[in-house]
């Protein structure tokens, strides 16, 4: 009889622990943990108020429950100096008060999950005997399945926001990327546009030095192959044949003259206004 | 001995024309002004020597010189000009009755030299078949 008893408890709590676990598991986020729990944690503890804590770098994690189904979560706070929970964090030994108020019974117990992590569980609840005795295993899986639980769901969230710094850095990237390359083609353009000029001028430039050699050329050739002509003719021959005409070619030779600066001016004025 | 003188600059022509007759009494000199004309007179008068000026208007030394390929009009050329370009002198090599490239102006001396080597070129070439037989007959 008691036998049947204590197996049919045992089988309870056990299919109360598995629904624990496996809903906590099922948790997606911070935020929902304290629901979660609330909702299998009375098949496996009586108590009024339940808290959890876990260390983090800037303090301690809280998740609290209590049995009408306040629940939340408080990120990164500090242990009240004068509480059970600080003392038992601080000595390491499980603690019991009697609350003279209401006559609850305040339980704590520290846990060590790891290299400097540590959890604290507070049950405030009307026996003490259950708790103090039987439910002390049953406290440690908790203990276990919760902190174990918190430690994924933060890593994940660490992963998200990396991911999430990663997707940004190459957002950024991308953009720096698109200026870079703008840039690039930009100053492509401007060098073409340049390089087309300076072709252009150059290539005005030739034309102007071929046609300035020319213009001048000719009518100087004249006016020199009459000098020459000088000294190889009469004086009269020349006078009357070469002189007359010598005049010509020397108001040809003026107007070239006049021409190839009128046309290196306006060339220069072109080349300064592109 | 027949000569013309192409070039658009009357004096130069004249001038050429008084260096030629002090050198040589047998030459009959034919000298243009307008090109257009020496075309006309070239295959009627098919003279032995041609001084021809490359920058003329309208028609230019290269069209006269083209002219003469396509008609197969074979007559020694010297070419006088004002430019001293060098892609006017490759481009003359390419006609291979041009026998000199001159720069202007060209005196008694310059003249001289080349009726001498348009004379010797004649005798190796078929220069001779234009200006000897003239030369024979002249004098």
């Amino acid at each position: 009889m008691n036998a049947t008893q204590s197996y049919l408890g045992y089988k309870i709590l056990f299919e109360a622990m598995v629904r624990f676990s496996a809903g906590i598991s099922e948790v997606k986020s911070l935020e929902r943990l304290p629901y979660e729990i609330s909702r299998h944690l009375k098949y496996l503890i009586n108590f009024q108020n339940f808290r959890f804590y876990y260390t983090v770098p800037e303090g301690m994690d809280l998740i609290m429950v209590d049995k009408v189904g306040y629940t939340s979560y408080v990120l990164s706070c500090q242990l009240d100096p004068d509480t059970l929970e600080a003392e038992v964090m601080e000595t390491g030994i499980p603690g019991h008060i009697k609350c003279p108020e209401t006559g609850d019974n305040l339980h704590c117990w520290k846990f060590a999950n790891g290299k400097d992590q540590h959890s604290l569980i507070r049950i405030q609840s009307h026996d003490t005997l259950s708790l103090a005795e039987n439910s002390i295993p049953l406290i440690k899986v908790i203990n276990k399945m919760v902190s174990t639980r918190v430690e994924n769901l933060k890593m994940v969230d660490l992963i998200h926001r990396q991911n999430r710094k990663l997707e940004n850095l190459t957002v950024a990237l991308q953009s720096k990327n698109d200026e870079v390359r703008e840039l690039n083609r930009m100053q492509e353009a401007t060098i073409q546009e340049k390089t087309a000029s300076l072709k252009s001028s150059n290539s005005k430039l030739k034309a102007l030095i071929q046609f300035n050699s020319h213009q001048l050329r000719e009518p100087l050739t004249r006016v020199l192959g009459m000098i020459a002509i000088k000294d190889d003719i009469p004086q009269s021959e020349f006078i009357s044949d070469i002189l007359p005409l010598m005049q010509e070619s020397v108001v040809d030779l003026d107007f070239a003259v006049r021409e190839v600066i009128e046309r290196s001016e306006l060339l220069n004025e072109e080349m300064e206004t592109t | 001995m027949k000569v013309f003188l192409i070039d658009d600059q009357k004096i130069t022509n004249v001038l050429n024309k008084k260096y030629l007759n002090m050198i040589r009494e047998d030459l009959v000199i034919y000298d243009f002004d307008d090109p257009e004309l020496a075309l006309e007179a070239l295959e009627k008068e098919m003279p032995a020597l041609i001084f021809l000026d490359l920058n003329m208007p309208i028609v230019s030394g290269w069209d006269i010189l083209s002219f003469m390929r396509n008609q197969n009009i074979e007559i020694p050329v010297i070419i006088l000009t004002s430019s001293n370009s060098q892609q006017d002198r490759d481009k003359a090599t390419l006609y291979h009755n041009v026998f000199s490239f001159q720069l202007k102006p060209l005196t008694k001396v310059g003249f001289t030299d080349l009726l001498d080597g348009a004379l010797k070129l004649g005798k190796e070439e078929d220069l001779q078949s234009k200006l000897a037989p003239d030369q024979k007959t002249e004098k």
